[in-house]
């Protein structure tokens, strides 16, 4: 423990500092407006919060929510690994692939979600993350693919290993960490991207619903407490990666 | 017999060989001593298959020590050993003969400089092959590690007899190391010697003047 607090305890003291911060500009910025439909107390919105927990539908959205990012997320990973290995097994469809890419990357999420949202209706959160979510994976993915050490290919290649060997024992444990380390940061981008389509769209059950909901009823302690929901969910998600990666590539701790 | 026949490499600008040939043996030890960028690393690369080339070198199976270990970082000595088909029981062998026995769950990373040459070497003989290739493998150690890596390559080399053809800018490591000693510059070659006085690592012998001399001409 003494050990942890020595290497640990000023980043962790800061962290700390920082959420006290975050409250204390919340009560500052209450108290100088103490309007609830404008800013809830913090009070307020801590009970909803715990409140939200003992409710069936909430878990329901909660779970609607998170089943949706997580499809997209693997969706959205399955394809820009397929696109990247067509593009190494033939060049040309990366220059295929490029407008595509830029295309997804830019174009405003918003209009996106606004154009679709009437046909796809339920659909939306997911076609929304997908086009922002495909983009980022493909970009990883292809980083890390840069990033193998081509040195480790030609002792294979001398040596004459077999391709599964390569890819197995090489290929994906080069690009395993990096990608693992950024899993957590994008599902949590993913799940605060297909919460903003599920408010905006029609989509049915979802965390997104509960806040229009919320909304529409004025209940802004619920809102935010909704929203606090999804800050929390996202934190811990990259918490947990944050974890796994601490604890798998033991190669590379060493 | 290697036998290259009027190999041509050019990089971009750069013509590094023109219809050069060399007729190597494959047995004992050759080294192709240079300065940097005279294109030592090219033959040895040609040779290995490599690196697209003009002419024809001839096809043999081949081990490698690269100047650098490329021991693959995810995987403990075992696993790097293995990879390349190695038994566990004849890897075990080779690092007890070799010092490191107690390496054999390490990960690279935990490896010194010397040890992670060693196991670069261990597995260039362990996988069977007609010729041995080392691009300047002792050039990153320190002067002790090297002199007892370089012990140990002979100790191996003498055991196996397995022709090797080395690289290196270093006359003291061809002079204590080589049969044959083969100085080039420009792509071409400066002089080819035989090597009457592997001896001492340093030691003052007549080919290691006319080395030096070749080199600073």
């Amino acid at each position: 423990m003494t050990a942890f607090i020595k290497r640990h305890g000023l980043s962790v003291a800061f962290a700390v500092l920082s959420i006290a911060f975050m409250f204390a500009a919340w009560a500052v910025s209450w108290s100088v407006k103490p309007n609830e439909l404008i800013i809830p107390s913090i009070g307020k919105t801590l009970l909803q919060f715990f409140k939200l927990f003992a409710e069936g539908a909430f878990w329901k959205s909660l779970g609607m929510t998170l089943a949706r990012t997580l499809m997209v997320v693997v969706i959205s990973f399955v394809i820009a690994a397929l696109c990247i290995v067509l593009g190494l097994i033939y060049a040309p469809f990366k220059n295929f692939f490029s407008p595509i890419i830029a295309v997804c990357r830019t174009v405003p999420t918003m209009a996106v979600t606004l154009i679709i949202m009437l046909t796809f209706k339920v659909f939306t959160p997911v076609i929304v993350t997908l086009l922002v979510v495909f983009p980022m994976f493909y970009a990883q993915i292809s980083a890390a693919v840069e990033g193998v050490d081509k040195e480790l290919l030609d002792m294979a290649k001398v040596y004459g290993i077999k391709k599964r060997a390569v890819f197995s024992k090489i290929i994906i444990p080069q690009i395993a960490p990096a990608i693992v380390m950024q899993l957590g940061t994008v599902l949590s981008f993913a799940l605060k991207l297909t919460i903003s389509a599920e408010v905006l769209a029609y989509a049915g059950n979802g965390i997104g619903e509960m806040m229009k909901t919320a909304n529409f009823a004025t209940q802004i302690a619920r809102l935010s407490a909704l929203t606090l929901v999804s800050v929390v969910a996202g934190l811990l998600i990259e918490g947990l990666f944050f974890v796994i990666t601490k604890v798998s590539f033991r190669w590379k701790r060493t | 017999m290697i036998s290259i026949k009027n190999l041509t490499k050019k990089y971009q600008d750069r013509t590094v060989y023109e219809n050069f040939s060399l007729d190597i043996e494959e047995s004992g030890i050759t080294c192709i001593l240079g300065e940097s960028g005279c294109g030592k690393t090219t033959l040895l690369n040609a040779v290995a298959g490599l690196i697209d080339y003009d002419g024809e070198i001839t096809k043999k199976s081949v081990s490698y020590v690269f100047q650098n270990s490329r021991l693959i970082p995810n995987l403990t000595v075992e696993g790097n050993l293995k990879f390349i088909g190695a038994e566990g029981e004849s890897a075990a062998r080779m690092l007890e003969k070799v010092g490191l026995a107690d390496k054999l769950n390490a990960y690279p990373a935990q490896l010194s400089g010397g040890e992670a040459q060693r196991v670069s070497l261990v597995r260039a003989f362990l996988k069977k092959s007609e010729v041995l290739l080392m691009d300047e493998p002792f050039s990153s150690l320190d002067l002790k590690t090297k002199l007892s890596v370089m012990e140990l390559f002979k100790a191996l080399q003498a055991e196996e007899g397995r022709g090797t053809l080395f690289v290196t800018h270093d006359v003291d490591e061809a002079v204590f190391l080589a049969d044959r000693i083969i100085v080039m510059h420009g792509g071409k070659v400066l002089k080819d010697l035989k090597n009457e006085s592997k001896g001492e690592f340093g030691g003052n012998y007549p080919i290691r003047e006319e080395l030096i001399k070749t080199l600073l001409n």
